[in-house]
C-alpha cells in the first residue's frame, strides 16, 4: 500500500495518564479518512502528535515515506495541514491576508515572495478564496467573519499551505445541521485529489465522507474498515456507537 | 498616507526655514529622533505585538558603535547611521535568539533583563563605554560632505530630518511586505502560524533585527543632534519614553507613533520649560489614553464627529481641573480658589464623558 501518513505504535502519557496506547494506523495516499472514537479517545491528542504540536513518549510516525516523528509543526508542515478543533484564524488580517500567509507557507513559495508582493501567491491565495466561496468577503477582517465563515478559512489556511495530506478536527463542530451539510460539500470539493484524515463527530457526515473509517477507543485503534463494515461491526456497537447502527 | 509623509517633510523643513533659532532646531532634532525610535518600536508592539522594556539597547549601542567609527575610522558623518543600524542589528541578532524564543510576558521580562544587562555593563567597562561622561563626538571634525561640515546646528538638523524622512518611508515600505503580514500572523495566532510552516520565535527575531536596525540609526540621529552617547542612551528610561510614545500615539495605526513622538516631546522638552508638573500631566495623558482611547491619540480620528466633539470638551474640562489645583500646589499656594474652579470643571468633565460613552 502507498501509505501518506504511517503510525506505529504511538504511546502518549500525560503524567501517569496513558491517552495513547500504541496506536497503528495507516491512511492510503489519496483517500478520505475519518477519525471517531468516544469523548476522551484521544483524537485530538493523536493529531497534535501528528502535526508536531507534541511529541509521542514512543512510536514512529512517517508522512510519505519521510520520518516526522517529533518534528515541530513548522518542519512538518510541508508535508501536512491540520485545521483546529476551535476555529484557528489570524483575526487581525484580512480574509485575503490569511491565505496569503498560508500559500507563503507552501513549499513552492520562495523566500522572496515574503519580502517582496508575488503575483504567483496573490493568485494562489484568490483561488482558494473562490474556492471557499470567501471572495466577497475578501478584505473584511478575519475576527469579523461569522462562525461558519471562519471554519471555511480555517480549512482555507490548511489548504493553501499546499500539503498533499490534511487533517481535520471536527470540521463540523458548533454548526447547525445546514451550515454543516455545506461544510461538507466544500470539504469534499476542496479536497479532491489530496489526502484526507479527519476527525468528526456527526455520524451521518463520517459515513457519507469517509472512504474508511478507523475507530479509536481508550487510547486504542479497534477497528479500521469501509463505513459499511464499520456500522455492522459488533465490538464498535458495543464500544462506541450504541444504538445508532440498528 | 501620502498625507502623512507630506505632513511630516513640511513639519520638519518649514519652521527652520522660517525662525532661525537654534532651541527649534534642536527641539525638531529631538522630534525627529524619537519619530524614528517609536516607529521602530511598533514595528514589534504594534506588528508582531511584543511588549519590549529593552529597545534603548538597540538604539544606544548602535549609537556606541557609531561614536567609535567616527571617532578613530573617520567615517563621514551623513553614512553614520548606517553603521549605528548594522551594529544594533548584530547586538539584535545576540540578544534576541534569547528573547524572542518567548511572546508576552516572558518576552517583556528577558528585554527587561537585557536591558538591565546592558546598563550595567556600561558602568563596567569605562574603557569602550566612557563611564559617567559618556562618549563624545566632534561632529565638525569628520571629512567635509558637499561643503558641510555639519559643525552648525542648521546642517546636523537637516541631515536628521533627512534620515528621519528616509527612515519613516522604510519602514513604511516594510509595513507593506508579506513578511509584515506574517508578524502580524504571528502576533493573532502563534500555533496557527508553526502549522502552516512559520517558526515564530524566527518571525519574531526577522522582525527584531529590522526593527533593531532603525533603533540602532534613531540612536545615532541622538548623537549627531547632542553629539554625545552616555548610560542614559541604553537606559530604561529611553525604552520607556519609546513605550510611551507608540501607546500615547496608538500601536493600531503607522501614524501613530508619529503623532506619540510629536507629543510626547511636547510634554518632555516644550511644557518641561513651562511647568516642573509635566512628568504629572504626562502621566495623566497616558492613563486616560490607556482607560479611555486605547486605539491611541491617532486613532481618534476614526470616532465619529459628535463622539469626538464631546470627548474633546470633557478632556478641556478635565485639563483645567487638573491644571489648576497642580500648579496651585506646586506654586505652595494652598487657598481654595483653585479647587473652586476645578471642581466644577471636574464635573463637567464627568457629565460630558458619560455623554460620550451612551452616545456610543
Amino acid at each position: 500500500m502507498n501509505a501518506a501518513l504511517e503510525l506505529h505504535g504511538i504511546v502518549k502519557r500525560f503524567g501517569v495518564t496513558r491517552v495513547l496506547r500504541g496506536v497503528d494506523l495507516q491512511v492510503a495516499a489519496g483517500e478520505r479518512h475519518a477519525l471517531i472514537g468516544p469523548n476522551g479517545a484521544g483524537k485530538s491528542t493523536l493529531f497534535d502528535l501528528i502535526s508536531g504540536r507534541t511529541r509521542p513518549d514512543d512510536g514512529r510516525i512517517v508522512a510519505s515515506g519521510i520520518d516526522i516523528t517529533g518534528k515541530p509543526p513548522q518542519r512538518v508542515s510541508r508535508s501536512l495541514a491540520r485545521s483546529f478543533q476551535t476555529t484557528s484564524v489570524f483575526g487581525g488580517l484580512s480574509v485575503f491576508e490569511n491565505l496569503r500567509c498560508a500559500a507563503l507557507g507552501a513549499a513552492s513559495s520562495r523566500l522572496v515572495d515574503r519580502w517582496l508582493p508575488s503575483r504567483r501567491i496573490d493568485e494562489r491565495a484568490h483561488a482558494m478564496l473562490d474556492a471557499i466561496g470567501l471572495a466577497a468577503r475578501a478584505d473584511e477582517l478575519a475576527a469579523r467573519l461569522t462562525y461558519a465563515e471562519q471554519r471555511a478559512l480555517d480549512l482555507g489556511i490548511a489548504l493553501a499551505t499546499d500539503a498533499s495530506l490534511i487533517l481535520l478536527d471536527e470540521p463540523t463542530a458548533g454548526m447547525n445541521r445546514a451550515e454543516a451539510t455545506r461544510a461538507l460539500e466544500l470539504i469534499r470539493a476542496t479536497t479532491e485529489g489530496r489526502t484526507l484524515l479527519v476527525i468528526e463527530h456527526d455520524m451521518d457526515a463520517v459515513f457519507g465522507l469517509a472512504d474508511r473509517i478507523s475507530v479509536l477507543v481508550q487510547g486504542r485503534v479497534i477497528a479500521t474498515d469501509t463505513p459499511a463494515a464499520i456500522r455492522a461491526n459488533r465490538a464498535v456497537q458495543d464500544a462506541y456507537l450504541g444504538g445508532v447502527a440498528s | 498616507m501620502l498625507k502623512v509623509f507630506i505632513a511630516l517633510i513640511v513639519a520638519l523643513a518649514l519652521p527652520p526655514l522660517v525662525v532661525d533659532q537654534s532651541w527649534l532646531l534642536a527641539y525638531l532634532a529631538q522630534t525627529a529622533t524619537l519619530i524614528v525610535l517609536a516607529l521602530s518600536y511598533n514595528l514589534l508592539l504594534g506588528e508582531t505585538g511584543l511588549l519590549s522594556f529593552g529597545h534603548a539597547v538597540y538604539s544606544g549601542l548602535g549609537a556606541f558603535a557609531a561614536a567609535h567609527a567616527f571617532a578613530r575610522f573617520g567615517v563621514p558623518l551623513p553614512l553614520l547611521p548606517m553603521i549605528g543600524g548594522c551594529a544594533a542589528m548584530l547586538v539584535a541578532v545576540v540578544f534576541g535568539a534569547i528573547s524572542t524564543q518567548r511572546a508576552g510576558t516572558s518576552f517583556a521580562m528577558i528585554t527587561l533583563g537585557l536591558s538591565e544587562l546592558v546598563a550595567a555593563c556600561v558602568w563596567l567597562v569605562p574603557g569602550w563605554f566612557g563611564g559617567e561622561g559618556g562618549v563624545t563626538i566632534d561632529r565638525a571634525s569628520g571629512p567635509s560632505f558637499f561643503a558641510m561640515t555639519f559643525g552648525p546646528p542648521r546642517e546636523a538638523y537637516a541631515l536628521i530630518a533627512c534620515w528621519c524622512v528616509i527612515s519613516a518611508v522604510a519602514m513604511f515600505a516594510f509595513s507593506r511586505t508579506p513578511m509584515c503580514r506574517l508578524a502580524n500572523a504571528v502576533r493573532d495566532n502563534p500555533a496557527r502560524a508553526a502549522a502552516i510552516g512559520f517558526a515564530p520565535a524566527r518571525v519574531r527575531l526577522h522582525v527584531l533585527i529590522v526593527s533593531a536596525f532603525f533603533a540602532g540609526i534613531a540612536g545615532v540621529l541622538a548623537l549627531i543632534n547632542v553629539e554625545l552617547v552616555s548610560s542614559e542612551s541604553v537606559g530604561l528610561a529611553r525604552s520607556t519614553s519609546a513605550l510611551v510614545a507608540t501607546v500615547i500615539g496608538g500601536a493600531g495605526t503607522f501614524a501613530g507613533p508619529i503623532v506619540g513622538a510629536v507629543l510626547l516631546t511636547f510634554f518632555s522638552v516644550g511644557l518641561a520649560s513651562v511647568s516642573t508638573a509635566w512628568p504629572m500631566y504626562l502621566g495623566l495623558l497616558f492613563m486616560w489614553v490607556v482607560v479611555a482611547a486605547p486605539e491611541g491619540v491617532a486613532g481618534l480620528v476614526r470616532r465619529d464627529a459628535r463622539s469626538l466633539c464631546i470627548g474633546m470638551l470633557s478632556a478641556i474640562a478635565w485639563g483645567v481641573a487638573v491644571v489648576v489645583p497642580v500648579e496651585a500646589l506646586y506654586a505652595g499656594r494652598t487657598d481654595a480658589r483653585a479647587w473652586f474652579i476645578a471642581l466644577p470643571c471636574a464635573l463637567l468633565g464627568l457629565w460630558l464623558a458619560r455623554r460620550t460613552r451612551t452616545a456610543r
